[in-house]
């Protein structure tokens, strides 16, 4: 990660529940610039050149899929059963 | 810009480990103006998960491809860490940096019940703040309620006390 980062991001931090509230407790071995995770951007792909790699393939959806995302996303839903189409139980 | 259909890309993530990723969204200028709204937020891409021998298959979709990119937020759950990396969905392929950030935290060992009680959370909604159970990975979203007595808007959410929970906060500037 840039230790210097200057765009929208993500600051991290851990939190601990006691008997009664949540507390927010930076990890003890990160100093806290440590913990800023700046968002990725096409510039900032660019940038890092051969410090970014390709981690797989995305491929189109087929629209009766996208569908059945798009409805469990409107419900709050982010777990989908796994398909089975055309397989035996 | 003209969107292309939905994309979806495969991992596959050992036994032991759940990897949930956030899509970076960026609010429209025009609501920013009309609404006290963060500028940038994030939303958990819709995941579905099969059993491979010893690991998981998971599959993630986005709903909205575009054409100059969507950014990617990586958080891979293991025992008593997780691992935070960044990349970006551009055109077919999946692009994350060499460099991720693995992140300890301790599990909290107690003799106290595990059932879930309420705790007090009050999300301030000018600061984004989002919680994530590390042993199911799921999202801790607050109950907003009113209280009566003090005349103000407080939050409460279920978990296990003396529990660790992983959390970020969005800034328009890190």
């Amino acid at each position: 990660m840039l230790k210097e980062t200057k765009g929208p991001g993500l600051v991290i931090t851990l939190g601990f529940t006691d008997g009664e509230k949540l507390i927010g407790i930076p990890p003890k071995e990160k100093k806290e610039e440590d913990l800023k995770v700046e968002f990725m951007t096409p510039e900032l792909l660019e940038e890092l050149g051969n410090d970014v790699m390709t981690l797989c393939k995305a491929v189109e959806t087929p629209k009766q899929e996208m569908a059945k995302v798009q409805e469990v996303k409107r419900y709050g839903i982010t777990e989908m059963p796994a398909g089975r189409d055309n397989e035996r139980d | 810009m003209e969107n292309v259909q939905g994309r979806h890309f495969s991992i596959t993530d050992p036994k032991d480990v759940s990897t949930v990723i956030y899509e970076v969204v960026e609010t429209e200028k025009k609501e920013l103006i009309d609404r006290n709204i963060p500028k940038y937020t994030v939303e958990r891409l819709v995941r579905s998960s099969e059993i491979r021998g010893e690991n998981f298959k998971r599959t993630y979709y986005v709903d909205n491809p575009k054409i100059e990119g969507n950014s990617l937020v990586f958080l891979s759950f293991g025992k008593e860490r997780v691992v935070v990396n960044t990349g970006m969905l551009i055109n077919d392929e999946v692009k994350i940096t060499k460099k991720p950030m693995p992140i300890k935290f301790d599990t909290i060992k107690t003799e106290e019940s595990p059932m879930y009680k309420e705790f007090s959370y009050t999300p301030n909604l000018k600061r984004p703040i989002t919680i994530i159970d590390t042993e199911t990975v799921e999202e801790i979203k607050p109950v907003l309620y009113f209280d009566q007595k003090t005349n103000e808007v407080k939050g409460k959410c279920k978990m296990k006390p003396y529990k660790s929970y992983f959390a970020f906060e969005i800034r328009e500037k890190i």
